[in-house]
């Protein structure tokens, strides 16, 4: 088991190292030119001041070249020293944001972070739940109802459902506004006296004793958590109906039920723990969807999260914000692919054994 | 996966990556082209040079293409201005909302001729003129070519379109292909010389005839354009002769000539000056026009009723972001608003004149007769935000520092040339006229030492202070009248000097400007910090989430209404429309497209009226419940054109 760990761990960096080669790869595509388009918005005024552009940020250089820059940093002339770079931990500057990467990251991960737990809980656990009903009340009326009811969700474009539920319960009734705070919580939050202690608000506003401000955190929260949990329902309901469905046939389910068990006793403690192994992929996944920011819910809630910020990248052509967020998210995904993989590996004794 | 594929599968991505690199060169041409028409390349004959420029088809007048000088011929430039139906143009690209303009001006301008010579929508005229070109070829042959825009532009590619359906009702062989580029490619092209027709836009800085003429006959699009040099040298001529006029009788003249010419030569065809609108809650008051002032850009002069939820915070829905809040460097529309809320210049703009101006950080001026020297009485008793007294000797840094600083992405090409004389950009061309150094920093201080010491003494030597008298002269290398109006412009915003100094900024020695010159709009040490005399300071800039400035109490002038004023950044339409239903946002970016889903909102409409160039508003019957007003009608300063260019490479 720990083998297996510890050669996961070591191919993380391999790993990553693939992920920016297949991103600079994809970058050569582009001419010095069309990679200055970011910094030129507009017609030049005159023909050096393209080429300006290219020279300083070195952009026809060798896609090597700038590779190697970007990884290592770029050399003082003068003191003959390194600076910047990303083993150094710099991730560039990203003009699409008008900040660096890394507080692109700093800034906005807690954000994204405190959106996923409070998404995490009602999707896991409501998911799971009616996966549970739908496959003891297998095709009754009960389980055509909840099926229906999350297969719609699925097939809703999330930018529809995000809409209808922004225009019904804040255009209309004024109740969940979109962005992070309030102008007078964030007032609070930004004066002296407010502590962080985790950065992230939800927590943060507990930890000071501003409920007023908790609230307005999580009033603030609702809409999208709403919108996230709902069009997430229907792969955690599916995944766990069909392998519930399946244990329950299992003759050791059969033999719990003959030996005259409660039919709880059965569900939950013989056949639940069995069919949530392969939810347990499910949900890894799902997190890490969420750890990666959700762009379109983020941007419909003006939610300033990791998505929002990766999404104002792309359409800006912003390679160095590309670069830097997809780096992230891919060490987050494979992070977390880690995770699940030995979890699995703990909740199912057949995959240890193997 | 079994884990010992994962190695290979490393292995796989790599050399995929560097195939993809080697492939790259040859598949940008079919990427961008390739996705909307079919791309002809022409063998050449023996002898002949290969065309492999797509915009030309074949590159010869057979019928399927045109020859990369396709637009020198005057008749065709004529003949493609008569095809162009500006009715439709506005009807279809503008919804109805925007003004034909006659030649290179914008309306309500010194020089405008609403009257002038101008082209009209006239097919037989259009069919008469392309059948003289090329002495007959054109008509004989037909012709096949492509116009470009770049993507997202929806009235570029409409211009196009009337264009492409005209000429073909005139000859059915007459053929435009029209092809969207996202901006990356289309600059790619432009820069390459490629694009035979282009469609372009230009977003005044001052509401000066200037700021078109240079842009639009002798700089940006003109260069681009292979004008040939004795027409280019007889335009450059005229727009110095109108910029350095004294009176604006002089340069009416030079606009006028310059105007027939445009004419004669049908250099572009002129579009139209779209109108604006701008929505906000009817609790809002103070509002009025100014063309080069955004609404925005003037908290001071806007309040909110007690009919406002919060009457004291003015929330603004919008997109977009600052990039910078170093006046020096700032050249867009974001951080121009930001920078004219908290910093100030020595005179602004009367209210809702765009051209006559009143002293702000300068009691009084002077201008000598022959239009050189400008001399400003600075005000006494104006403090900075961190509470330094404002002196003449920080006037004369603001402007020296900024200059120096340099950079061509920069507003100080406006600087610049009033200085040191049209046509020079930078202060580097001081040290090296060829414009070699220009962006170059290190080359820059590796330069001559003299030479460096002699560019900064120029202009340090043009612009005195007197902290006694409390005076800054300025003197100019020719007359210039849109002085006054670069000077009310952001980029003119008087900085402290000492507190830029301590911040990083270059310390006011001419020995070594050269290390403070051409920093990028990230590094400037002052581009996240504000200490103006403006009205508001800087609260807190959050890049991608918001800007907000509250009221300042140490405010020299009268201490505006609303103490706290935010920009909230909402990329989205349909979360601002939201914010607008649901009063939490006063005032709102409405796009185009979506005015129809907003219209119904509005309890009071407020038309332009030309005449005594004021809204006029009126309240919509049955709609009084309903929260907005809407101002609209006025002229905006922004226009694009269809640029001919004479000769492009194949």
């Amino acid at each position: 088991m720990s083998t297996y760990i510890l050669r996961r761990v070591l191919l993380l960096p391999l790993l990553l190292f693939g992920t920016t080669i297949l991103i600079f790869g994809m970058l050569s595509f582009l001419t010095p030119t069309e990679r200055s388009a970011l910094w030129v918005q507009n017609i030049p005024r005159n023909e050096r001041q393209v080429e300006g552009i290219i020279r300083k940020y070195g952009l026809d250089k060798p896609i090597y070249v700038q590779y190697y820059i970007w990884l290592v940093g770029n050399k003082d002339p003068e003191t003959g020293e390194y600076e910047g770079g990303l083993l150094r931990g710099d991730l560039g500057y990203a003009r699409s944001a008008s900040q660096p990467v890394m507080d692109i990251i700093k800034a906005r991960l807690p954000n994204t972070l405190d959106l996923a737990i409070w998404s995490v809980l009602p999707i896991v656990v409501i998911g799971i739940l009616l996966g549970v009903i739908a496959a003891i009340n297998h095709n009754r009326f009960i389980d055509q109802v909840t099926r229906v009811f999350s297969i719609l969700g699925w097939s809703f474009p999330t930018f529809v459902f995000a809409l209808v539920v922004l225009m019904i319960f804040y255009a209309g009734l004024g109740w969940f506004p979109p962005g992070r705070v309030s102008d007078w919580a964030n007032q609070v939050i930004l004066s002296g006296d407010f502590h962080t202690y985790t950065h992230i608000l939800s927590f943060d506003s507990l930890l000071n004793g501003r409920f007023d401000i908790f609230l307005d955190v999580i009033r603030h929260m609702i809409l999208p958590v709403i919108t996230l949990s709902y069009l997430n329902w229907a792969l955690m309901l599916r995944v766990t109906r069909s392998s519930m469905l399946e244990a329950l046939r299992q003759e050791y389910v059969t033999t719990a039920r003959s030996k005259g068990l409660k039919e709880s006793v059965v569900i939950f403690r013989h056949a639940l723990p069995n069919a949530l192994i392969p939810v347990v992929t499910i949900a890894g996944f799902t997190i890490v969807a969420l750890l990666n920011g959700v762009v379109i819910t983020e941007t419909i809630f003006n939610y300033p999260g990791i998505g929002r910020a990766a999404a104002r990248a792309a359409l800006n052509l912003d390679v160095v914000g590309i670069l830097g967020l997809t780096l992230f998210n891919g060490l987050i995904l494979i992070v977390a692919n880690l995770v699940v993989d030995v979890l699995y590996a703990v909740v199912d004794p057949r995959v240890r054994l193997s | 996966m079994s884990r010992k594929h994962l190695f290979w599968t490393l292995i796989l991505l790599a050399a995929l990556s560097v195939l993809v690199a080697g492939c790259a060169k040859q598949a940008v041409e079919t990427v961008i082209v390739g996705g909307e028409v079919v791309v002809v390349t022409a063998t050449p004959e023996p002898g002949e040079e290969p065309c492999d420029n797509p915009f030309l088809g074949s590159c010869k007048l057979d019928g399927n293409g045109i020859p990369p000088d396709f637009f020198s011929d005057e008749h065709v430039r004529k003949g493609f201005n008569y095809c162009f139906d500006w009715d439709t143009f506005i009807r279809d690209a503008w919804a109805g909302e925007a003004i034909q303009n006659v030649g290179y001006l914008i309306p309500g301008m010194v020089g405008y001729e609403p009257d002038g010579p101008h082209y009209t929508y006239d097919l037989d005229k259009c069919a008469e003129e392309l059948s003289l070109a090329w002495d007959g070829a054109v008509a004989e042959n037909g012709f096949r070519m492509q116009i470009a825009y770049n993507t997202g532009n929806m009235e570029r590619q409409t211009a196009a379109e009337i264009l492409q359906a005209n000429l073909s009702e005139v000859d059915e062989r007459y053929i435009v292909e029209i092809i969207g580029l996202p901006w990356p490619s289309f600059l790619e092209n432009y820069r390459n010389s490629r694009i035979p027709v282009n469609i372009s836009g230009w977003q005044e800085d001052l509401h000066d005839p200037h700021n078109w003429a240079q842009p639009f006959l002798v700089g940006t699009y003109a260069s681009r354009q292979n004008l040939p040099d004795d027409l280019l040298a007889q335009l450059k001529e005229l727009v110095t002769k109108g910029v350095s006029a004294t009176t604006d009788e002089a340069r009416a003249e030079a606009y006028h000539e310059l105007n027939q010419i445009d004419y004669d030569q049908a250099i572009a065809i002129r579009l139209v000056v779209p109108t604006g609108r701008a929505w906000m809650q009817k609790w809002v008051e103070g509002y009025y026009y100014n063309p080069i002032q955004d609404l925005a850009a003037r908290w001071k002069s806007l309040s909110k009723t007690s009919a406002a939820a919060d009457p004291t915070t003015i929330t603004y829905a919008t997109i977009g972001d600052v990039d910078t809040l170093d006046p020096a460097w700032n050249y867009e529309n974001f951080g121009d608003n930001v920078i004219l809320n908290t910093y100030e210049q020595l005179v602004t703009y009367d209210g809702k004149s765009a051209t006559s101006f009143v002293p702000l950080l300068a009691e009084e001026y002077s201008i000598s007769d022959d239009g050189m020297v400008y001399t400003f009485k600075i005000r006494d008793g104006v403090k900075f935000h961190e509470g330094q007294d404002l002196t003449a000797s920080d006037v004369e840094y603001t402007f020296e520092r900024g200059i120096l600083q340099g950079g061509t992405w920069s507003p100080q090409w406006l600087f610049t040339e009033p200085f040191f004389g049209t046509g020079v950009y930078d202060i580097a061309e001081l040290v090296d006229p060829s414009g070699a150094l220009d962006d170059a920093p290190e080359d820059l201080q590796a330069a001559d030492s003299a030479a460096l010491m002699a560019a900064c003494e120029q202009i340090t030597g043009q612009i005195e202070s007197d902290d006694a008298a409390g005076t800054v002269t300025m003197t100019l290398s020719q007359p210039w009248a849109p002085f006054l109006a670069t000077l009310a412009q952001s980029w003119g915003s008087i900085i402290d000097k000492d507190w830029a100094i301590e911040n990083g900024t270059w310390d006011g020695d001419c020995a070594t400007w050269q290390n403070f010159y051409g920093i990028d709009s990230a590094t400037s040490p002052i581009r996240d910090i504000v200490n103006g005399t403006g009205p508001y300071m800087l609260d807190h800039w959050e890049p991608g989430v918001e800007v907000v400035v509250t009221r300042f109490d140490g405010y020299w002038g009268d201490a505006p209404a609303l103490e706290r004023a935010v920009w909230a950044e909402v990329d989205e339409w349909g979360t601002r429309f939201a914010m607008a239903k649901a009063g939490d946002a006063d005032l709102v970016y409405v796009p185009r497209e979506f005015v129809d889903q907003v219209t119904p909102y509005a309890s009071t409409i407020c038309p332009w009226d030309s005449d005594q160039q004021v809204h006029v508003c009126e309240d919509v019957p049955g709609a009084e419940d309903q929260p907005l007003i809407v101002y609209y009608g006025h002229p905006t300063t922004y226009r694009a054109d269809v640029f001919f260019v004479w000769n492009v490479a194949h």
